[in-house]
């Protein structure tokens, strides 16, 4: 009896580790899950012929990749990073550096790297999207109100004129650069102002205005809960979040481009990969103006490729349920016409953390 | 056998001849085995996810290596200077060769103990170009003998030594890469590839050639932008700016070639003519840093190693500390006026009903907690059910009750979810004191009050000890909740520990934190002990 088991036992470890030897090699993208991965899935891992992509979902940091890579167990392939994450990652060789030349290059022979609408920071990242923080009201909201619809970032923060609560987030990002472009700080100063300590105490002076006013959100969902409870008036939130709810329930949402501030997001290979050459491969697709606009069709962030969005413009309506997806792309022509910054990771690379302390005094007192 | 029986006794034996004593001993052994055997897995387990995790923690807290490595004739340099007026050309030309030519800490071995203005190597520089081989000599000349490279070079044959497929040959050839980049520098993540292909063709007797330190020098530099990178992150926590100065310094300097160097690099960024910049290296000058610590409450070294307050606008942890502390304190006696009550009753009612009041306990016991945080939110917000029901019952439109998003939130919310925490050992303690106890005190005389208060609480009291201490060391760490509905003023020191975790990456800060936490946890403990004395605590 015992023998019989141990027969079987071992048959069915021989036959497992048979079966676990990998055919062809799967690549590991850690991204940030929900709606968002689901676009990723559709326009790179279901269009990519030369392999299969998983997805994990992670919460944003470089605290497993870092400890992936320093322990030489690395079991994500390729990350979905933010700008300052971008960063980092590179210069502390947490991510590979990929060669510049193997990438789609746009129709009219534009190499990607010049393709992009800002300046690529480092060799390890390729292109995702742009996203962006932006204010929105609910249609209705400031019916009767005597200055009408509110319509610039400065108007976000007069709540004597445009009454009601407004929904923020719990850190400093774009709120201190929204905080000087409403104060009349022309979007390329702004960083240069906020590098004075008057500068600095300008903006936090300026957030003192909506503070008393303010209720503050840290999940994506929660702005839009917010403005359709009523419990505010108008909030800051992620572009595609209000884009999505706009696209797929309908909601009458209004959004206001002046004064957004626009953040990149990219993809960046981890070091050590034991799935380098799949890994590359996944990145030269994935990088496409094809495929960056093809996410669109799903979600309402941007490709980073001015190609990309050349594709969306000539292809209208290009969201997958047949409307046009123009008006809510954050770096649209007509978004980009009016006022907007395009955050300095550099700058917050920096100043990030003073920040974050200076930000988390200010919501505590 | 030290204390064998005296010779005239017979020592007893068993059946089979062998002496009880040692036969005893045979088997006592044998079941002390089998005993160690079976706390073996969650001692490992301890061991490996508790100790382990803690001491690593507690290191990193104090761990400033990678700075001295990086900058070590500009520290060598620094004890010189008078920290007052802006460096002189000495210093700059330090930092120049610590940040735009190879580190040299990476080439000599104890480069930092023998740095000093006397030393002509460091003033070493490897042409971009080459040659290579020596100026490296100069700087260490034990490169120059073969046995130097023999560890690199049996790593590089063990990364050709592999049966598999083509695949997982060349990935167990590119973990040879970081093993040589590793042996070579404090650095995991560093690839040196170039040196696994150099000492390939190498016959590893031969005197090392030109190829050899040319694979060198570029691997080194490579790994030395990482350290650059890593320690101007480091040098941002003591002084914001410090990552830009050094990224941009560390490329433009590169095409700096001859001295002078202050005026040069002062061009290349005029941060560089700011004494503060300068100032903020003294507190970084040892490889064991109390920094970390002092940031954590709102302290940090100024240039003549004295402990200052941070600037005004950036002090927000001492704040922190005690608003945990106290929402900690408000939660645990919150839980407690609630929790006693509700246990007793508990204890107290017919099976069939304390049996459904169980239930009603356990269940949002068993709830996710997410799904709990919603529902309070949805109960509690601005326009929630709680706010509609008061509004309904006259209270103006416009004062509706913040009671999410904040303090108050946080609050209501914690005692909540930590309520069965307090409720369970006080039941269990209770469900132990006789009913007879309290009637043989009323039948002694005391009114119901008093005996409550001198017969029946204080029997009471190690359930109390347990729930109050393990309510107040899970709240004082808690830190999802605060996140989702803390808002302005309900976050608590376990948000910036993660936020410091995952988003800033300064390990060293967090890991400081939470050794403060752990210290004040044990502290409470400790004083528990003095007070109520830990024999007493009963979970049940």
């Amino acid at each position: 009896m015992s023998k019989h088991l141990l027969t079987t036992t071992l048959a069915s470890a021989v036959i497992g580790a048979a079966l676990a030897v990998p055919v062809h090699a799967d690549v590991t993208v850690a991204s940030w899950g929900g709606a968002y991965t689901m676009s990723q899935q559709k326009a790179y891992a279901d269009t990519w012929s030369e392999g299969t992509a998983n997805f994990v979902n992670y919460n944003g940091g470089l605290g497993e990749v870092r400890t992936q890579v320093e322990s030489g167990n690395v079991t994500w392939d390729i990350v979905d990073v933010l700008p300052h994450e971008a960063r980092v990652g590179c210069d502390e060789g947490l991510f590979e550096e990929l060669p510049r030349d193997v990438f789609t290059p746009a129709a009219d022979g534009t190499s990607m790297d010049d393709d992009i609408m800002v300046k690529v920071p480092n060799d390890c990242v390729v292109p995702q999207i742009f996203w962006s923080y932006v204010p929105f009201y609910q249609k209705g909201a400031f019916d009767g109100n005597a200055a009408g619809n509110p319509k610039s970032i400065a108007d976000f923060f007069d709540v004597a004129n445009f009454p009601g609560k407004r929904g923020i987030h719990t850190w400093g990002n774009a709120l201190v650069e929204m905080a000087l472009m409403a104060d009349g700080v022309a979007p390329g100063d702004v960083y240069s102002v906020l590098d004075t300590a008057e500068g600095m105490d300008r903006a936090f002076a300026k957030l003192d205005a909506i503070k008393d006013h303010a209720v503050f959100w840290s999940s994506g969902a929660k702005p839009l809960e917010l403005i359709t409870s009523g419990e505010v008036s108008m909030a800051l939130a992620y572009n595609g979040r209000i884009g999505a709810a706009i696209l797929s329930e309908g909601a009458p949402f209004v959004i206001n481009w002046d004064g957004q501030v626009l953040e990149e997001e990219w993809l960046a290979m981890v070091k050590g990969t034991p799935n380098a050459d799949e890994a590359l491969k996944f990145l030269i697709h994935a990088s496409a103006p094809e495929q960056q606009a093809g996410q669109a069709k799903w979600i309402t962030y941007a490709p980073m490729r001015a190609s990309g969005i050349k594709i969306i413009e000539d292809g209208e309506p290009w969201f997958n349920t047949g409307v046009n997806i123009m008006p809510l792309m954050p770096n649209a022509p007509a978004a980009l016409s009016q006022m907007h910054l395009f955050a300095n990771p550099e700058w917050w690379a920096d100043n990030g953390d003073s920040i974050s302390e200076r930000f988390t005094a200010w919501m505590g007192q | 056998m030290t204390n064998s029986p005296p010779a005239s006794a017979q020592p007893l034996l068993t059946a089979d001849g062998i002496p009880l004593k040692t036969s005893l001993q045979r088997s006592m052994r044998r079941s002390k085995w089998r005993a160690i055997a079976l706390v073996a897995p969650p001692l490992i387990f301890l061991l490996g996810l508790f100790i382990v995790p803690i001491g690593n923690l507690l290191t990193r807290s104090t761990d400033d290596t990678i700075i001295n490595h990086q900058l070590p004739l500009t520290f060598a340099m620094l004890s010189q200077w008078d920290r007052e007026q802006l460096p002189d050309e000495a210093l700059f030309e330090a930092m120049y060769l610590d940040l735009a030519s190879l580190n040299k800490y990476l080439i000599a071995d104890n480069f930092a103990d023998s740095v000093n203005a006397d030393n002509p190597s460091w003033k070493v520089q490897i042409p971009k170009k080459g040659p290579y081989r020596d100026p490296i000599i100069r700087i260490d000349p034990r490169w120059q003998l073969a046995q130097t490279w023999i560890p690199i070079y049996e790593i590089a044959l063990a990364g050709e030594d592999f049966e598999g497929t083509a695949r997982e040959k060349k990935n167990h050839a590119r973990r040879a890469h970081f093993d040589i980049c590793s042996y070579l520098t404090p650095l995991t993540n560093a690839t040196c590839s170039n040196l696994y292909k150099a000492l390939h063709r190498w016959d590893g007797v031969s005197e090392p050639g030109e190829t050899l330190f040319k694979a060198l020098y570029k691997d080194l530099s490579s790994a030395n932008k990482y350290l650059v990178g890593k320690s101007s992150t480091r040098m941002n926590y003591a002084k914001p700016g410090f990552k830009s100065l050094i990224k941009k310094s560390s490329r433009k300097l590169k095409n700096l070639n001859q001295p002078p160097y202050r005026e040069a690099m002062i061009k290349a960024d005029k941060r560089w003519g700011d004494v503060a910049f300068w100032q903020t290296l003294v507190s970084m000058q040892q490889p064991q840093t109390t920094g970390y610590y002092l940031n954590a409450v709102d302290r940090k070294w100024d240039k003549d190693s004295n402990i200052v307050m941070q600037p005004a606008e950036r002090r927000v942890y001492v704040m922190l500390w005690w608003r945990t502390f106290l929402v900690s304190l408000i939660v645990t006696v919150g839980c407690l006026i609630l929790a006693y009550p509700v246990a007793h009753l508990l204890a107290t009612l017919p099976l069939k009903y304390s049996n459904i009041l169980m239930i009603c306990v356990l269940m949002p016991f068993w709830t996710s907690l997410l799904v709990r945080i919603v529902a309070w939110m949805v109960m509690l917000q601005q326009e929630g059910v709680v706010n509609d029901t008061l509004v309904m019952l006259g209270l103006p439109d416009e004062n509706r009750l913040p009671m999410m998003y904040n303090f108050t939130g946080t609050v209501i919310v914690m005692i909540q979810i930590l309520l069965p925490f307090m409720i369970l050992p006080i039941y269990s303690v209770m469900k132990g004191i006789p009913p007879s106890y309290m009637k043989a005190a009323q039948n002694l005389g005391a009114p119901p009050a008093l005996a409550f208060l001198r017969v029946y609480m204080p029997q009471t009291l190690p359930g109390i000890g347990a729930g109050v201490i393990l309510v107040f060391i899970v709240a004082i760490g808690y830190y999802i909740t605060p996140e989702l509905v803390g808002g302005k003023d309900g976050r608590l020191i376990g948000n910036m520990v993660a936020y410091h975790m995952q988003k800033s990456l300064n390990w060293g800060l967090a890991a400081a934190m939470g050794s403060i936490l752990l210290a004040g946890i044990l502290m409470l403990y400790w004083i528990y002990d003095k007070i109520v004395g830990i024999d007493n605590m009963k979970l049940g």
